[in-house]
């Protein structure tokens, strides 16, 4: 025993589990169970008015009916859009702002407030106020497009041409400042070493900016763009209170069209098994996104 | 020359001051609305041209919204408990982890991570009743710790300490262990105090989430005296329509122990690491 | 040294706390007692009322009315009157997630509600067919409730087991609101009789520049809806073959009828309202719009003048009919289905409680626009309660014909998959009203997949 402990490597093995223990515990059983559960439930007709009597195996059925369900053809479709649009405009303008609000401006507090403010208040009050200012006839949005001289602006959520990128702009605008204040936390990290070195060399403040704050922010990005991938994968609020997916399903997104089979149509094991796609296609996304990081690691 | 380019720099700085200014207000115009919507009358809501200063200014929205029939001093109670517990427990939990899975090579590590990081891609919507179900099983079921404890252990907060932690350079640790140091003291002593801002933004940020929760309060919680403020929100959703001038007054309550919260936090991002002079 | 010890000494607090929070779980006694002490009104009355041996029975009653509009007065009479049976109203949002919450509530073990509201013959029929709701007819028997004498027997949809599941209590009645003002404005007359295209007809009048001829909130009906209603009033969905209804004439008359008043500018188009959360409490009383096929229920919003300021007077119209001669109500129609949850301890005492709402107690919601079931209720004090003190805002005379009057109300007790039925109408009536598909293109696809959707349900 006393061998054992003197062995480096058990102790690190040890004192590894011991740190992840409180969370590990709380984890398993507040997160994996349920996960699991779900996860018999794909093979499964849950009825859940009923209780545990109203589960009934129907193997793999609920995959077969993914292919024929239009719905949520478009709703991937849909949400490919949103990600790819929302997750880069996020991240670049959360960057910039992040450094610029760093250093480069008086009033710092006051403006890093204001920019944060959307993150932090309630997405249900949000989505209320830009349904109202998107409004296509009599919103202030179009009002002030019609001042500019723009005779048709968009119908916004009222056009299936536009609604999509409204939701769009709306959540990038809340998660700027999330990506802001998380790359603020980052920048305390650099040394400033590292930056009066460049100085020494002549390097002007963009190729500092390439060189410098780029790459050493990488943990602080793979983090963001993990999580921002996730979430837009699974946007919901705007969607449930500012379109409910219309019209004609422009804005229909995967979790939206999840909540409607389980919640309205009491679909709950099919809607567990677009739950379970959506899953691995995120996994899918987050496991590239890991290897590309551990490169881009080992290139400093 | 230095005398120059320091008044140039200096233009330069007002300058961007004013940009960012001008985009600020562009981001907090929603909340203009929201303020001058809350002392409205709901007949002038959606008036057209807009009223970005009501011509009356209705207190009594705040009046009702504070003393009527659905107090929100309550809410306000019940959110803080909860929301305070929460966080207070989950920075620890997630801090800890966090260190174990950037700094601590112990087997399984990069597995369990993964499998960590791959249940936050569970859409929610399909766990409601699952968890409804444990819980009521659990007993929880009207009562916060039906909220309190899910919140202890989150993936987010040991992502992201994780992330910030494996920033921190290996030579720390040596030099810990050279001391004599073990684990917990150079985790709590040495890399922990390093962390100060990841820790203040995992704190501003599972502040808000739980601020704002909605969906399982709705679930978990019945009695009206245990509602937290987004459940108290929905007080003012009628049969027919929402009662707006309400909402908004009820909403720029909720948001203002943020907005606080975020202002005071502020002094702590700026101290950060660059200032305690870790070097790289 | 001191402090490693206290960071270690904290780490165990910590854990500790973890612990005993989790072991803490299973005791939920405190916050019930929390709860009764924080609202010091209810306990007060609780107090008074307690009976002298202590064993008052304490019923969860769910209803999606806010409490302050009429519930919480009902439920305090009782209370007050009956310190046995003390009655605990919970209200829950009439929406998905508020019928997440209610349903959820009634699979669990701790608290569940013994009493509770459906709203809408759709939930109606999936709770009962969960076995969510207790079959009345023995509770009734033994409470002696009179249902043909006080609701009428053809008023409750007949379940295959021939039993009651549920009571209404709330008799709806659907009408044209119109604004006086512009109206006389028109040179016109409230109608008393009249047809769907009269109706276009006095909209395109009424329509005056800011002032648009009608509207209809996109939550809670269509014109294609209530057009095809007016047809066939009973189970509108289904054809008498059995399959679906979408090829009926009237709702391709009421699609477009809808988009003819849309393309004029007499009504806002769809996609807008729905996307701008119109009301027709807004529309109607800041002088958006002058008339709107609604339901009594706008009164409570009439009266309201602190919230909407208005000065006109609004009158009252029957529903236009699809055949001349016809009386459908559409909109109208019995309401607030009351039933017992299946595991209730306190059948009987609900029972009590229920057999005196239906014929008392729902009187205390009349002020808020909600009419009792009851047949016995008094028609005259009905009106004046209405009413109120707003004369000057109320068209009394038509308004006393409107409550007056007798009508066909339209049910759908055995559509099979309403829900999905009524998705399919309205994607493809989204379809047509923005100019996707052509009025043909959009029944025939209505139809064919109606059609497939029932097939699919039978299975």
């Amino acid at each position: 025993m006393r061998q054992l402990w003197r062995r480096a490597s058990f102790r690190e093995n040890l004192a590894g589990y011991l740190f992840i223990l409180p969370n590990l515990s709380g984890y398993f059983l507040f997160v994996l169970l349920p996960i699991l559960f779900s996860l018999y439930l794909v093979f499964n007709d849950w009825e859940y008015l009923k209780g545990f009597s109203g589960i009934s195996w129907v193997g793999l059925d609920n995959f077969k009916a993914l292919g024929s369900d239009p719905k949520f053809l478009k709703a991937l479709q849909n949400n490919t859009i949103f990600t790819v649009v929302s997750v880069p405009a996020s991240i670049i303008l959360g960057l910039v702002l992040a450094v610029i609000l760093n250093k480069h401006v008086y009033f710092k507090n006051t403006l890093r407030t204001l920019i944060f403010l959307p993150y932090v208040s309630s997405l249900v009050a949000v989505s209320v106020i830009w349904s109202i200012m998107y409004r296509a006839s009599d919103g202030p949005i179009n009002q002030v497009l019609r001042n500019f001289g723009i005779s048709h602006p968009p119908g916004w959520l009222s056009s299936p041409d536009s609604a999509l990128f409204a939701i769009i702009i709306m959540s990038v605008w809340v998660t700027i400042g999330y990506a802001m204040v998380i790359y603020l936390a980052g920048l305390q990290g650099i040394s400033k070493d590292l930056y009066e070195a460049s100085e020494i060399d002549g390097a002007s403040k963009l190729r500092q900016f390439f060189r410098i704050t780029v790459p050493m922010l990488t943990p602080t990005t793979f983090l963001i763009a993990i999580t921002l991938i996730i979430w837009s994968f699974q946007v919901f609020g705007p969607v449930a209170v500012m379109t409910q997916g219309g019209p004609i399903d422009s804005t229909m997104v995967l979790s939206y069209h999840i909540y409607l089979l389980a919640f309205r149509y009491y679909k709950m094991g099919y809607a567990a098994a677009v739950s379970w796609v959506l899953f691995a296609i995120i996994f899918v996304v987050t496991l590239i996104q890991w290897q590309s990081q551990k490169r881009w690691q080992q290139h400093f | 020359m230095a005398e120059r380019k320091k008044r140039n720099s200096a233009l330069l700085k007002t300058i961007i001051t004013i940009v960012m200014a001008v985009f600020a207000v562009i981001m907090v115009i929603p909340f203009i609305w929201m303020i001058s919507t809350s002392f409205k009358v709901n007949g002038d809501v959606f008036k057209y041209p807009i009223d970005w200063i009501p011509k009356k200014w209705h207190f009594e929205n705040y009046r009702e919204v504070w003393t009527g029939s659905n107090p929100f001093y309550i809410f306000y109670i019940n959110s803080i408990k909860i929301t305070g517990i929460t966080v207070a427990g989950n920075i620890l939990t997630s801090a800890m982890a966090g260190y174990a899975f950037a700094k601590i090579k112990f087997k399984g590590r990069n597995v369990l991570f993964l499998m960590y990081l791959s249940t936050m891609m569970i859409p929610g919507q399909v766990l409601l009743v699952p968890r409804f179900i444990l819980f009521d099983w659990m007993k929880l079921i009207n009562t916060h710790y039906s909220l309190i404890l899910p919140g202890l252990f989150t993936v987010f907060g040991t992502f992201l300490m994780r992330q910030f932690f494996s920033t921190l350079p290996n030579e720390l640790m040596e030099a810990g262990r050279v001391d004599g140091a073990g684990y917990w003291r150079t985790f709590w002593q040495i890399c922990l105090p390093l962390t100060k801002p990841a820790l203040v933004t995992l704190f501003i940020l599972t502040f808000t989430w739980h601020w704002n929760e909605y969906e399982n309060p709705l679930i978990f919680l019945r009695d009206r005296d245990l509602y937290t403020l987004p459940l108290g929100l929905t007080s003012y959703v009628e049969e027919f329509g929402t009662n707006y001038v309400l909402t908004m007054a009820a909403s720029v309550s909720a948001l203002l122990p943020l907005l606080v919260l975020v202002v005071v936090c502020q002094k702590w991002f700026v101290e950060g690491i660059a200032s305690s002079g870790l070097k790289g | 040294m001191k402090k490693a010890f206290s960071a270690s000494a904290s780490f165990v607090l910590a854990i500790s706390l973890l612990l005993s929070g989790c072991g803490k779980g299973g005791n939920n006694e405190e916050s019930p007692a929390a709860s009764a002490s924080a609202s010091p009104s209810e306990s007060a009355s609780e107090a008074s009322a307690l009976p002298a041996d202590g064993k008052a029975i304490t019923l969860k009653f769910w209803g999606g009315v806010p409490p302050e509009s009429g519930p919480q007065n009902v439920v305090d009479t009782w209370n007050k009157a009956n310190p046995d049976i003390q009655v605990e109203y919970t209200r829950y949002v009439n929406d998905d997630p508020g019928n997440l919450k209610l349903e959820t509530a009634l699979l669990s073990n701790t608290d569940a509600p013994d009493l509770f509201m459906t709203y809408g013959d759709d939930r109606m029929t999936k709770r009962q067919e969960a076995g969510m709701t207790e079959p009345l007819d023995d509770l009734i028997a033994q409470a002696g409730f009179d249902v043909d004498g006080i609701i009428g027997s053809e008023n409750i949809k007949k379940f295959p087991d021939g039993k009651y599941y549920y009571l209404p209590a709330n008799k709806n009645i659907g009408a044209v609101l119109i604004n006086m003002t512009a109206l006389e404005a028109a040179g016109e007359k409230i109608p008393a009789s009249w047809s769907w295209d009269e109706f276009a007809a006095l909209a395109t009048k009424l329509n005056k520049g800011e002032m648009k001829g009608t509207t209809l909130d996109p939550a809670l009906s269509t014109f294609g809806d209530l057009v095809l209603q007016t047809a066939k009033a009973k189970d509108s969905y289904i054809a008498e073959d059995g399959k679906s209804n979408f090829n009926s004439p009237a709702l391709k008359k009421g699609m477009e009828l809808q988009k003819s008043l849309e393309d004029q500018g007499i009504m806002m188009k769809y996609s807008e309202a729905v996307a701008g959360k119109i009301t027709v409490q807004n529309e109607l009383l800041t002088g958006k719009a002058a008339m709107s096929a609604s339901q009594i229920y706008i009164i409570r919003y009439i009266k309201d003048v602190q919230n909407f300021p208005h000065d006109f007077k609004i009158g009252f119209a029957p529903y236009p009919q699809f055949t001349a001669g016809g009386n459908v109500n559409p909109g109208g129609g019995m309401g607030d289905y009351m039933s017992i949850n299946k595991n209730s301890k306190n059948k009987e005492a609900v029972m009590k409680f229920m057999s005196w709402y239906l014929q008392e107690g729902n009187m205390g919601m009349t002020p808020g626009g909600r009419i009792p079931s009851s047949k016995k209720a008094d028609a005259a004090q009905i009106a004046s309660i209405l009413i109120g003190e707003d004369k000057n805002l109320i068209d009394e005379e038509s308004l006393k014909a409107m409550l007056a009057g007798s009508y066909t109300f339209p049910t759908s007790y055995d559509v099979p998959v309403p829900t999905e039925l009524k998705a399919v109408y309205r994607e493809e009536l989204e379809k047509y009203l923005l100019g996707a598909q052509p009025i043909d293109k959009a029944v025939e696809t209505m139809k064919s997949r109606g059609d497939s959707t029932i097939q699919g349900a039978k299975k």
